[in-house]
């Protein structure tokens, strides 16, 4: 009765597995282009030239380890979410904190966050100085947003400061703090 | 008697293990006809879409055209079979790539390269082959990348990454628990300080996290384990076809699948791998092609929290 019964080693896996076996390294046809052959090594380049460009800046320019398709994933305590950015508001020849997300800005200030380049913080400066502050009496924070409760007082920016921190983490004495990345301060003309 | 009714009759004469063994081969042999040359290159297609489908992190427009995209490829193959339909969803996750650098985890660049991959495969004769080339030398890129950045890395070397980690990510918090010995409560509690840490204009400048009995063990174990075994995979899916070690780099890819995402669950990573690793697979024992689809399909199995569940048995 055994033959009326399929075995694992049929002849038609065997027969798939040495097609597969057989199988040339070189994957084109004989009336393939060079060029066409030569695009199958395109998404390999392709992966290799962005990973190098995210190692390189991420170790000169302070680009996050974990972003940028360089595959540095697990490989630090510094990623995008551990990311802190401060932003102050000077006017009155004083420094106000602001308060909010700023949602007008939109991905411009996480980018920042994670890629912290001078010339990125600077054009962040400049759009938060075309914003209208305005100043909680209360918190003595700013806020792009004028409010619904308690009035707020319009304030007139002469400039704006930025500072971007990361965490580290000493694991002898596991303490955590904050470390200074990157800081501008950007005149309102 | 009938020729019908002496099968009926012979078939009641086999004993039991043997008819078992029947009924698991012909169940064996379903997902193997998936595997058939001609239907494989649908089934990565199919698979691909789905991640793409799932695990697709982007701006809202994107988002609905590469599901309707990914839909229509899924209900219709012949689709799957155009270069154009390829390169248009790479196109689409390239511009997204554009837009969002700053949150797209390294898996989507993965799977973006893979669909471009695609495409280029339907332009040669071989398509199947070209894909299988492209799957090795992808998976076998990515893990040197990721070995060389912790290599290069002072603070994953020492074991402060895993150290940190154990201590305050929630998806290490079973094993951080059952296995170092940091409780729920001192998890809690890091958390806390971590958050008091990050608030942009808080007084707290400096935070001592809880720690546990064997943390710093766990984390040096971690470590290594991890860069070991990605160079290794790095190493056999880089080496040239012709040293046959297929069978070799499907195991090292598994085991590593097996044993990564438990901990560190990200489903969309391990998928693309199994997509990939499926169709580079030489399949020399066999069984490898159907172990990649039972990781495709099992993989969202490991956000089971598995650890509390222990946790709470063992009191």
């Amino acid at each position: 009765m055994r033959g009326a019964y399929p075995t694992v080693s049929s002849r038609r896996m065997r027969a798939h597995q040495q097609e597969d076996a057989n199988r040339p390294e070189r994957t084109t046809g004989g009336g393939t282009s060079t060029v066409r052959r030569a695009l199958v090594y395109l998404p390999p380049a392709l992966l290799t030239v962005v990973a190098l460009q995210q190692m390189v800046l991420s170790r000169t320019a302070d680009l996050v380890p974990w972003k940028g398709g360089g595959f540095g994933m697990f490989s630090s305590v510094d990623s995008e979410r551990s990311r802190i950015i401060r932003a102050f508001v000077i006017a009155e020849g004083r420094e106000y904190p602001v308060a909010s997300s700023i949602d007008e800005l939109g991905r411009a200030v996480p980018k920042a966050a994670a890629y912290p380049t001078r010339a990125r913080l600077e054009r962040l400066a400049e759009r938060m100085a075309e914003l209208p502050w305005w100043l909680d009496p209360e918190t003595r924070a700013a806020s792009p947003d004028r409010g619904t409760g308690k009035p707020r007082r319009r304030i007139r920016p002469t400039a704006i400061r930025l500072q971007i921190f990361r965490i580290v983490f000493d694991s002898a004495s596991r303490g955590a703090e904050r470390l200074l990345l990157a800081e501008v301060t950007r005149e309102v003309p | 008697m009938t020729s019908q009714a002496s099968g009926s009759v012979a078939m009641a004469r086999v004993p039991p293990l043997e008819r078992l063994r029947g009924e698991a081969l012909r169940f064996w042999r379903l997902p193997n006809s998936l595997f058939e040359d001609e239907r494989r290159f649908e089934l990565i297609g199919v698979m691909t879409l789905l991640v793409s489908i799932f695990h697709l992190v982007s701006i809202p427009e994107l988002n609905e055209v590469v599901f309707v995209f990914a839909i229509a490829g899924v209900l219709d193959r012949r689709l799957l079979r155009w270069p154009a339909f390829w390169f248009a969803l790479s196109a689409g996750l390239i511009v997204n790539h554009f837009l969002l650098w700053h949150t797209l985890d390294n898996h989507k660049y993965l799977l973006t390269y893979w669909c471009l991959a695609l495409g280029i495969s339907r332009l040669q004769a071989d398509s199947l082959g070209a894909a299988a080339l492209n799957g090795r030398l992808l998976i076998g890129l990515c893990f040197l990348f990721a070995a060389a950045s912790k290599l290069l890395s002072p603070e994953y070397m020492d074991g402060t990454f895993f150290h940190y980690t154990l201590l305050t990510d929630r998806r290490f918090s079973g094993v951080s628990d059952i296995v170092g010995g940091v409780t729920t409560e001192a998890m809690v509690a890091n958390g806390v300080a971590m958050r008091d840490l990050a608030r942009p204009y808080g007084a707290v400048e400096h935070v001592a996290l809880n720690d546990g009995p064997r943390i710093a063990a766990m984390a040096q174990v971690m470590t290594w384990w991890t860069v070991v075994i990605e160079g290794l995979i790095a190493l056999l899916f880089l080496l040239p076809r012709r040293l046959r070690v297929g069978a070799l780099r499907d195991a090292v890819l598994l085991i590593f699948m097996f044993t990564t995402y438990p901990v560190a669950t990200v489903v969309g990573f391990g998928r693309v791998l199994t997509v990939a690793g499926l169709a580079q697979t030489e399949n020399r024992l066999g069984i490898e092609r159907a172990l990649y689809l039972a990781a495709f399909v099992l993989l969202p199995a490991y956000r089971f929290p598995f650890a509390r569940v222990f946790r709470w048995f063992i009191g």
